[in-house]
């Protein structure tokens, strides 16, 4: 269970350390300065001033190794997978197990994102023998959040001498990228397939439903339907339509390198979103979907359930490698969607070198410079030249900005895209805005 | 609790924490008002520093506010005008100017003067902005500059601060720190429980107290560490060129063993022998020996080409005796005691640093000095021996017009009284007895000798060993013995140290570091501190009086010097080890006095945590029951419930019924609701558990122990909401006073 901080077990809970605190430290030292200098100046005023203040931080400390916490506690988070911007509380389970007498105080080491450390005080000999304490988390960006560790601590009335102790491990709060609906799906899997044309069946070739669209350069020329090409009385290449027999894969391209902006504003966090709401929205349809990383790291395959494909890339974090050496070949007749941060040329003809050509690949190919912060660095290409290469290979390309939803990005998708990759060559800014 | 009174807080209490520091100003301020003036300036700091922090102000702003309402205090309390203007800041310098020279010229402690009073504001105040806003940042830290505050008196007094002044300063210190501490938590975040602020109260009284009985026991004990940095220095007597002087006793031998003579003094115009007394040494301690008792600041000897210097007291005038006019010029000679010839009367030529004490007939200053050439008048008192035995015995009427500490004895070794009473049996008048005591230790046939060497000794008591088993000694010996053996007798004397009279030199004479000498003064009505010299000197150094060689008595020759009962034969590789011993610093006279204290007051600590600590550890046994569960958890619980009702003074009777006690409970403390409800719960489980009937699995079922832990914290909390304990009934519960029956842990 993520979200719950298993209460330590007796072998692994660490010794509760007792010490001087800083302040104790400080007096120590000061008396003990201040004993050389009665000794120095011989001055007994003095030595009776360090003899107090040398023995008041020791008896703080006698006191303090005797003063027993008498608190267990466990860590709750409801929920424990959440995702980001919505309510979340951590519940801290207190269980007395004898009589305080002092002051104990907890603190819980919620990392910034979360909101910051969270104390709490509790009371000397409170009457109840469990109280249960909550606090909001407000978690913004998806990651998986480490909590922790919960520490009590006791000091002396004078405050020189602490004892403290861990009381709750780490709990993980587990982040979930946004997720987007999406309708549609691309239209006959192929570019260039108009939406009129692609359910053109042929009702003498049996059960298959064939679809055609028109040849494009760069086509297997086994691929030409002959019988409609003569019907039509022009090229006609055959296509399959994606059905539940088919397979996909989702290729998110996390280089640290490719992405821009940081935090929930940055291109990384887009990209994820449209990967795991492609990935989602492709299992409804019973489709068979991989989603892999271009490092080569199938984070969620066909077996997978969603929710699995959500915590993997809720634990996501970019990666140094620079190109697409990695990208793993899909088996057999699978194809691609590929979502793409900058694509230097070379990255581009790596990713092509990897993928068969004359599949029904397509790409989302986001127009980084638009997220970068002032200050990012370095500028990233533009996506123009990678279109061109991508386009050129016959996939279909897409380009995104920050200022579109991921669900538009998909429209786009679906729809007949062969000349949009061809006015992509024109200018890729005009790409941004939906056509 | 709201923030800004926790914020109004620490700087409160800083205040009141270098309030009590500066009750150690005590060693160098006389009187008492000034502390009252310290309060004032430490009040209207405060509260300038909490009103500018209420208005929000940075702290640059609050500071200058704080700074400029002390200038006000101080130019409407010490200057004719309220608002400062530049008049009053020059009448304010000037006034700090005049406390500045007296300082400069007077001697610790610092009378009371309007000058004092505005030094005590400026600098208090000035201190007490430097802790408010150390008290704001860290308070700990505060914590230096109140060590600072009691450094002062510290180093400038000779003496050891009195034991109370520190107690105070340290109890305020730790009260900073528990009130900070306690703040900190306070604002730490959200609390579960009832908030009690008091809680480690008792914890940090405790440790406060157990810290400051070792300091004050360390204070007494650790007597290897002096008291004042002027007399640290040892063997300065050797050196020379940085002058030589005189300390009581410390450097007498080191120059009389030297060897070497170091001219001192040059005296011009002295006409007959006679004794040059650098100070007089009025106090006696056992185990310690002779010192100089507080000398009285209040006349300066410079004064004295207008008025004459006093006589001591009991002194008639006109004092018989020759006159002397000398010249004295200082060689080598530095140190804080300007020697002078009998009773001075006027001198001439010293620097107003110099105060003059007409009982100890000493002249003085704060530090040691290389005094420039000076002149003195004075009388070398002589007197009728038929007039000093007209007095009458010792002890009688005519002696008790002396100051009284000049009587003081103090523990003196039995033996030393009968040896006293012994020599002097066959005299009727004090002068008589004095003779004879002086004379019986110059006779050869007591066995006493002159020697720079003092046998070992055995006893740890240096008079002891000197009178009854070495009888060796120098001056410094006989002297003391003869000293406190007439007070013993009740003659008042004391020690006087200074110079034989020198060798003449052409029309001067010379006083070397070998003229070092102490000999023994007796107060006599009407003739005041005639010199009696016990010394055996073989060089003919002593000088006699007239009336001693006049007064026609002799020892009694049948008293040799007494033996030891045993023979004590001592390892020769220390021969005089037991010389040093009256050169112990010179307070140690307090340590019986702070050993008390210390002792007092841990068993003050004791008396008062006592009953609290063994309610607190009953309390703590019964939860620890209650807490493991168990069959005797129910009756633990039950017990405790009891107690807390009999600390606020309600004991059910004996053989009440559980209900019955309960309803008691309830109705007599006012319990509410909640409570009720738990002690029900209790109750019930009491019932089961004392009544029900075992059950299959070993013990009768009787609630869940986190359910009686439950019960029984609701029940205590109700109680204390419904029927809170003062102060005294918590430090005093009268569960553990009142010896209450506690109930038995019931079984069937």
């Amino acid at each position: 269970m993520p979200g719950r901080a298993s209460p330590l077990s007796a072998r692994d809970r660490p010794a509760t350390r007792c010490g001087l605190t800083t302040r104790g430290w400080c007096l120590l030292a000061t008396g003990a300065a201040v004993a050389v200098c009665a000794v120095l100046i011989n001055e007994r005023d003095l030595l009776r001033l360090a003899a107090f203040a040398v023995t008041l931080p020791l008896l703080a400390l006698a006191v303090i190794t005797r003063t027993q916490l008498g608190l267990h506690a466990e860590r709750e988070l409801v929920p424990s997978r959440t995702s980001a911007g919505s309510a979340c509380e951590a519940r801290l389970t207190l269980r007395f197990t004898g009589p305080r007498r002092s002051r104990v105080l907890l603190e819980d080491a919620v990392p910034r994102m979360l909101g910051g450390p969270h104390r709490a005080a509790v009371a000397p000999s409170s009457g109840d023998a469990e109280v249960t304490l909550s606090y909001p988390l407000r978690p913004a960006e998806r990651r998986v959040h480490s909590l922790g560790p919960l520490i009590a601590r006791v000091t002396d009335p004078l405050g020189l001498a602490q004892r403290s102790r861990t009381l709750a491990g780490i709990s993980q709060l587990v982040v979930l990228p946004a997720v987007v609906p999406l309708a549609g799906l691309p239209a006959g899997g192929e570019p260039g397939a108009g939406p009129a044309a692609n359910r053109s069946t042929d009702s003498g070739t049996g059960g298959d439903s064939l679809l055609v669209r028109d040849y494009r350069p760069g086509d297997d020329l086994r691929r030409v339907h002959w019988r409609t090409s003569a019907r039509r009385d022009e090229l006609m290449v055959r296509t399959e339509e994606w059905s539940e027999h088919s397979e996909l894969t989702v290729l998110l391209d996390h280089r640290a390198q490719a992405h821009r902006g940081a935090g929930p504003a940055s291109s990384l966090e887009y990209a994820v979103t449209l990967a795991a709401s492609v990935y989602l929205h492709l299992r409804q349809r019973a489709l068979r979907v991989r989603l892999v990383t271009v490092d080569g790291v199938v984070l969620a395959d066909a077996e997978h359930t969603g929710e699995g494909a959500l915590d993997a890339l809720a634990a996501l974090t970019m990666t140094d490698q620079r190109d697409l050496a990695g990208v793993p070949e899909p088996a057999g007749r699978c194809a691609v969607v590929a979502v793409l941060g900058a694509l230097g040329s070379g990255a581009a003809e790596r990713l092509l070198a990897s993928q068969r050509r004359g599949r029904r690949n397509r790409a989302v190919l986001l127009d980084v410079a638009a997220w970068a912060r002032p200050g990012d660095g370095q500028t990233a290409p533009p996506p123009a030249k990678a279109a061109q290469l991508l386009a050129a290979a016959g996939w279909s390309v897409v380009a995104a900005g920050p200022d579109q939803p991921p669900s538009s990005v998909w429209d786009q998708l679906c729809l007949d895209s062969s000349f949009l990759g061809s006015s992509f060559l024109g200018s890729a800014h005009s790409l941004g805005a939906p056509r | 609790m709201s923030g800004w009174t926790i914020s109004a807080l620490r700087p409160a209490v800083a205040g009141l924490a270098l309030g009590l520091t500066a009750a150690s100003l005590t060693g160098v301020l006389a009187g008492v008002f000034w502390w009252g003036y310290a309060v004032v300036s430490i009040t209207v700091v405060v509260a300038a520093g909490l009103a500018l922090r209420w208005l929000r102000m940075p702290v640059i702003v609050t500071v200058a506010g704080q700074l400029a309402v002390l200038l006000g205090l101080v130019t409407t309390v010490f200057t004719p005008s309220v608002v400062p203007g530049p008049d009053s800041i020059a009448e304010l310098a000037g006034v700090l100017a005049r406390a500045a020279h007296q300082i400069r010229v007077g001697l610790p402690p610092l009378p009371e003067s309007a000058e004092s009073h505005c030094l005590v504001v400026l600098t208090i105040g000035l201190v007490a902005v430097a802790v408010d806003v150390l008290a704001m940042a860290a308070p700990a830290c505060a914590g230096l500059v109140l060590l600072c505050v009691v450094i002062v008196p510290a180093v400038a007094s000779a003496r050891m601060l009195p034991w109370w002044s520190f107690a105070l300063a340290a109890a305020g210190y730790a009260l900073l720190l528990t009130v900070d501490t306690g703040c900190r938590q306070i604002s730490w975040g959200e609390t579960v429980g009832a908030s009690q602020w008091f809680a480690g109260t008792p914890v940090a009284a405790g440790v406060m107290a157990i810290a400051m009985v070792v300091a004050l026991t360390t204070g007494a004990t650790a007597t290897v560490v002096g008291t004042s940095r002027a007399s640290h220095t040892p063997g300065r007597a050797a050196i020379p060129a940085s002058g030589i002087g005189l300390n009581p006793f410390t450097s007498l031998r080191g120059q009389l063993s030297s060897g070497e003579a170091i001219p001192l003094l040059r005296v011009h115009g002295l006409r007959q022998r006679a004794y040059l007394r650098a100070l007089t040494l009025s106090r006696f301690t056992a185990g310690t020996g002779w010192q100089p008792g507080p000398m009285d600041p209040a006349i300066p000897a410079d004064d004295a080409r207008t008025v004459r210097l006093p006589l001591p007291a009991g002194v008639t005038t006109p004092v018989v005796g020759p006159t002397v006019r000398v010249q004295i010029e200082p060689i080598n000679y530095t140190d804080s005691w300007l020697p002078s010839y009998g009773y001075p009367l006027s001198l001439g030529g010293i620097s107003p640093a110099w105060r003059y004490d007409p009982n100890a007939i000493t002249v003085f200053s704060a530090q040691r000095q290389r005094a420039q050439p000076y002149s003195e008048l004075g009388v070398l008192p002589q007197a009728d021996p038929q007039l000093l035995r007209a007095s009458g015995p010792a002890a009688g009427a005519a002696f008790t017009g002396v100051d009284p500490r000049y009587l003081e004895v103090g523990v003196v070794d039995p033996r030393v009284r009968e040896l006293a009473a012994r020599i002097t049996a066959q005299t009727h008048t004090a002068f008589d007895a004095t003779v004879v005591l002086t004379r019986w230790f110059t006779s050869p046939s007591s066995g006493f000798s002159y020697d720079l060497k003092t046998a070992p000794g055995t006893s740890g008591d240096a008079l002891v060993d000197f009178l009854f088993t070495g009888h060796r000694g120098y001056c410094e010996q006989f002297a003391s013995a003869v000293a406190i053996m007439l007070r013993t007798l009740g003659v008042p004397a004391r020690v006087a140290v200074g110079f034989t009279p020198g060798t003449l030199t052409g029309n001067s004479r010379l006083v070397t570091t070998q003229d070092a000498h102490a000999w023994v003064e007796a107060w006599f009505p009407n003739a005041g501190w005639l010199p009696f010299d016990p010394t055996p000197l073989s060089d003919g150094r002593t000088v006699l009086p007239t009336y001693v060689v006049t007064a026609g008595v002799s020892p009694p020759a049948g008293i040799p010097a007494p033996a030891a009962p045993t023979l004590a034969v001592a390892p020769p590789s220390r021969p005089d080890a037991r010389a040093t011993t009256p050169q112990r610093p010179a307070t140690g006279h307090s340590a019986g006095l702070e050993l008390t204290a210390a002792g007092f007051l841990g068993f003050a600590v004791l008396a008062g945590i006592t009953p609290m600590g063994v309610r607190g550890s009953r309390r703590r046994r019964r939860m620890r029951l209650v807490y493991a569960g168990g069959p005797r958890a129910v009756s633990a619980a039950w017990e405790e419930v009891l107690a807390e009702s009999a600390d606020r003074g309600v004991v059910p009777p004996d053989g009440e019924t559980v209900r019955a006690s309960a309803q008691r409970l309830v109705h007599d403390h006012g319990m509410d609701e909640p409570g009720q409800a738990s002690l029900h719960i209790l109750v019930r489980a009491v019932e089961r558990s004392w009544y029900a009937a075992v059950s299959e699995t070993g013990g009768p079922q009787v609630g869940s122990a986190v359910e009686i832990r439950g019960a029984v914290d609701a029940v205590v909390a109700s109680m204390a909401r419904c029927a809170p304990l003062n102060r005294k009934a918590k430090l005093l519960p009268r569960s553990v006073l009142t010896r209450s029956r506690t109930p038995g842990l019931r079984g069937r």
